[in-house]
């Protein structure tokens, strides 16, 4: 949906932004767009919608060029900076219309395209309320809603949830969760990491201007971080345990803690089965057995600074 | 590839645009025919209706280039032009966009529900209402008995305030239009919307538009005590009304125009207002002349109607024609560098302006025509009246012309792609459309393009014009007006040229050339000064320097009484006529400097081409990152990872 090939920016100042910067996003994706601040992220997103243009390299965006055919590319996305205002002296419903009709849609098209938006974001019962005295997450609400409004088939998204607290943040993932549900391809930017591990599917890490990573989420984590924690809970025995695990192909290392044995293992879910059939054929009472999340912050700090502490 | 389809597909419109071209070249082969009979049966080309003639060949001309426009659009030989698509069909999309703005509807429901408006609304009313009361009271204290007098008096003083008052309000409505968009961070909200840069200006504008015409609509009430009195007629405040909308244009597209340059809403509110002033002041030196013999009328039955009367009706058409082009070219050029700063900084910026100063320049040189059709001919022309006629329009476009000599060859240095693209698409046939696009030297070449159609199409007609007066006289004011004006503004853009290829920044190049020029244009004027101060052949070598000055070299095209031309002694007892020593010395240096500018300019685009080529290369080298081989195995097996022939940083690492 979204395909970008040797970007480069250079800005007038001598500063180069972007260099040779390449990925793609699958339609339907949930994609997160990874880098610590000043990576080039904001560049590469006003590339793709259309408000910057590159020094070198394409961009593609549902198979349209960006900088040939802006137009059309902008009826296909929806686009959310990380830095917006609000206009002032308009309600939420007439601030909605104007985008609406900016994007040309017909009177009465508009209405039920933001009568679907407002429902869809929870903004129903602010229909009447002034812009201006919304709350910074209602305002995060109602760009969202200026976003969808034209029925975009890729939404942009730049830093939505910064400065939201935790329930709107929970709410905005559950909001983000239902759009991709509707078909819609949707590219994050963020600096925070573990909003995003649980929703997004594909990730592409940024820095100083260039592309570290990008693919999979659940491959990437696989080829980056191959060593697995796994804690075994024991009822007893919990040093005879260690030792028999440490006998598996694939354990690197089994610590004795208490009741828990932490192993370190390396392999697929199906050598994890094979694991746990061995503690239950030595009769050894295993009582639980969990596998520590490895998140995406860990996975970036590899990434962008070498091995993990 | 979008061009093709545009041509392909509709025979409608290829049948409907080749008919047009047909009539239009065949409008313009008959008048060409006519004007060659005329010629050939009085057996004279320069005689009594040579004037005519002469604007017989400008239709003809005109009319052959849109024929020839037409038909070469029809036949798609012009898609080469337009290379970005275009949603919808063109004209239908902007009548639609024209009637029913967003932005017009959105900044409607904010400004009325906000104070600023009722605020400025109270006091307009309340001004305006004070100055009718003083003109009544003064017009009742006075001797004045005649009750169309006093309503005639009334009116005048409700023209003057509200006139005066409205546009001061206007850039209150529109100078931080842009900017507060700006700094309320919504303009990247608007601008990917599918709405243009020019329907966002122009949404502006309607609102300033609406604005003012509440406000002259609720001062209707007032304005009626005028028709208490009579001698005022419904049609003159119906004229007073259309010249306040067109002030309203005029003086809003200037701070639009301002507040889309400005980061900050202070900054453009003083700048907008300043502009306002001098505009104002330019402005009202006709209209104080309009409305002395305004209000000193009584001829006719209008008050308006009675300025007028007095001349015929040619004459009626150029006086209120003239002042209202200058103010519709200066809307047009303050609109499109709205806009246009609207667009993505590597956008083609400077095209429309380019084509809106060909166009202001071809008018210009019709009213010119114009005026001599309605003097009627060269049998009522006073002897010299010509050449003032030439001199002045040369004083009024030598700034203009200057202002353009300066911005358009500073011009962005090294082209973005996507108009280099454009620029290199217009070949064959189209190559002389060039000077439309943006560049340094294409600004250079503009420039002359320029010069040669005003200056020489003003000496042109003014040489037919002359033929009466002799050669003498005609061969005087070219030589030591035109040609060292001409010459003088072709070395500006070269300046300016080689400052923008130094890396000076679009308008810092514009700026530095100002100053050269301007040290060039008015440091001799000094020497005259030295001369004065000293004795001996020393004096009349620095008189003769300052001749260098074009300002001089103008002046001293209008004092022809005869006398022959200067001329400056060499050592070798050789005796040359000063216009020919300046014109040398603007030509070598003219030569020169562009010379010097193309290279430079050739050079920059090699070295940025290189750097490209450079950046590109060393991209590919492996970084100085711990992480990087780890990121390059990621990199290659996801399937959906980049091209192939791009490896990401450090792939070699691996």
């Amino acid at each position: 949906m979204i395909d970008i090939r040797g970007l480069t920016k250079t800005y007038e100042n001598g500063t180069r932004a972007l260099r040779d910067v390449s990925f793609e996003v699958e339609e339907g994706d949930i994609f997160a767009f990874i880098g610590p601040n000043g990576a080039g992220k904001t560049t590469t997103i006003r590339v793709l919608v259309t408000l910057l243009e590159p020094t070198g390299g394409e961009a593609f965006v549902g198979g349209e060029d960006v900088v040939r055919y802006p137009d059309r590319v902008r009826h296909l996305i929806g686009y959310m900076p990380d830095d917006f205002g609000v206009y002032h002296g308009v309600r939420v419903w007439e601030y909605l219309d104007f985008f609406a009709a900016a994007y040309r849609m017909p009177k009465l098209q508009r209405r039920r395209a933001i009568d679907d938006v407002m429902a869809l974001t929870d903004l129903s019962p602010l229909r009447e309320r002034m812009v201006e005295s919304l709350s910074k997450g209602m305002r995060q609400r109602l760009c969202l809603a200026k976003t969808l409004v034209h029925d975009p088939r890729v939404l942009i998204l730049d830093e939505p949830a910064a400065g939201l607290d935790p329930r709107a943040r929970i709410e905005f993932r559950a909001l983000l969760r239902t759009l991709s549900g509707m078909g819609k391809t949707i590219m994050i930017s963020s600096h925070i990491l573990t909003e995003l591990r649980e929703i997004c599917n594909a990730c592409c890490i940024i820095e100083r201007g260039r592309i570290l990573a990008s693919g999979n989420v659940d491959e990437m984590t696989e080829k980056l971080m191959p060593v697995r924690i796994i804690m075994v809970k024991m009822l007893n025995k919990a040093e005879q345990a260690a030792a028999e695990l440490l006998k598996i192909d694939g354990v690197l290392s089994a610590q004795v803690d208490g009741r828990n044995v932490r192993v370190e293992f390396q392999g697929a879910d199906r050598q994890i089965h094979g694991l746990m059939k061995l503690l239950v054929d030595r009769e050894l009472p295993v009582i639980g057995l969990e596998e520590k999340e490895r998140d995406m912050e860990a996975l970036f700090m590899r990434i962008t600074k070498g091995e993990l502490a | 590839m979008s061009g093709d389809e545009r041509t392909s597909g509709e025979p409608l419109r290829r049948g409907v645009l080749l008919a047009v071209g047909a009539i239009l070249g065949i409008g313009a082969l008959t008048s060409f025919i006519f004007v060659i009979r005329t010629a050939v049966a009085s057996g004279a080309v320069m005689e009594y209706a040579i004037a005519y003639n002469l604007a017989r060949v400008g239709a003809g001309l005109v009319s052959g280039a849109g024929s020839l426009a037409c038909i070469a659009h029809a036949l798609g030989w012009t898609s080469r032009l337009w290379t970005r698509e275009r949603s919808g069909s063109g004209f239908d999309r902007s009548i639609w966009v024209a009637l029913q703005s967003p932005i017009l509807v959105r900044e409607m429901r904010a400004l009325l529900r906000g104070r600023k408006f009722f605020v400025s609304h109270m006091l307009l009313m309340t001004i305006l209402a004070g100055v009718l009361l003083i003109a009544a009271t003064t017009a009742a204290a006075g001797a004045q008995k005649d009750p169309a007098q006093v309503g005639k008096i009334l009116f005048g003083s409700f023209f003057v305030g509200l006139s005066v008052v409205v546009i001061f309000l206007v850039p209150a409505f529109s100078c931080t239009a842009i900017t507060t968009e700006r700094e309320g961070k919504t303009l990247d909200l608007l601008l990917t919307t599918t709405i243009r840069p020019w329907e966002v200006v122009w949404g502006k504008l309607l609102s300033a538009l609406v604005v003012i015409l509440l406000f002259m609509a609720s001062a209707l009430p007032l304005v009626t005590i005028c028709f208490l009195f009579g001698g005022v007629s419904p049609w003159d405040l119906a004229i007073l009304y259309l010249g306040v909308l067109f002030s309203t244009l005029v003086v809003s597209s200037v701070s639009l125009a301002v507040s889309a340059h400005c980061r900050e809403s202070k900054s453009s509110v003083v700048i907008s207002y300043v502009l306002t002033l001098i505009i104002v002041v330019l402005m009202s030196v006709l209209s104080v002349a309009l409305s002395a013999a305004f209000l000193s009328g009584g001829r006719g039955a209008g008050a308006i109607a009675a300025v007028m009367a007095g001349f015929d009706w040619k004459e009626q058409l150029l006086i209120t024609i003239v002042p209202q082009f200058v103010g519709l070219s200066i809307f047009a050029a303050n609109f499109a560098a709205a806009s246009n700063r609207l667009k993505p900084a590597t956008a083609n910026r400077s095209t429309n302006l380019r084509v809106i100063w060909t166009v202001f320049l071809l008018i210009c040189l019709f009213f010119y025509s114009m005026s001599v059709l309605v003097e009627g001919g060269l049998g009522k022309i006073p002897a010299g009246g010509w050449p003032g006629l030439l001199t002045v329009a040369m004083i009024c476009a030598a700034p203009l012309l200057w202002l353009g000599a300066l911005y358009f060859p500073a011009e962005e240095t090294i082209l973005p792609p996507r108009v280099a693209d454009d620029i290199r698409r217009l070949g064959g046939p189209l190559v002389p459309l060039r000077v439309f696009m943006p560049g340094p030297m294409t600004g250079l070449a503009y420039t002359v393009f320029f010069l040669l159609l005003g200056l020489g199409g003003l000496t042109l007609f003014n040489s037919v014009c002359l033929v009466g007066a002799g050669m003498d006289e005609w061969v005087w004011r070219n030589m030591s007006a035109v040609v060292p004006l001409t010459l003088f503004l072709i070395t500006t853009a070269a300046i300016a040229a080689l400052f923008s290829s130094f890396g000076f920044t679009h308008r810092g190049a514009g700026l530095a050339a100002f100053g050269v020029t301007a040290v060039l244009a008015f440091g001799p004027l000094i020497l005259l000064l030295c001369a004065d101060a000293i004795a001996g052949p020393a004096s009349s070598t620095l008189w003769n320097l300052h001749y260098l000055s074009p300002v001089v070299a103008m002046i001293s095209g209008w004092e022809w009484g005869g006398s022959a031309f200067k001329s400056v002694n060499l050592p070798g007892g050789l005796a040359v006529p000063l216009w020919a020593v300046t014109a040398l010395v603007y030509s070598c240096s003219s030569v020169g400097l562009w010379a010097w500018a193309g290279l430079r300019v050739a050079r920059v685009r090699a070295r940025w081409r290189r750097q490209l080529a450079a950046a590109s290369t060393s991209d590919q080298r492996p970084a100085p990152n711990p992480a990087v081989p780890v990121a390059a195995v990621v990199r290659g097996p996801g399937g959906a990872a980049g091209p192939v022939d791009q490896p990401g940083p450090g792939s070699e690492g691996a």
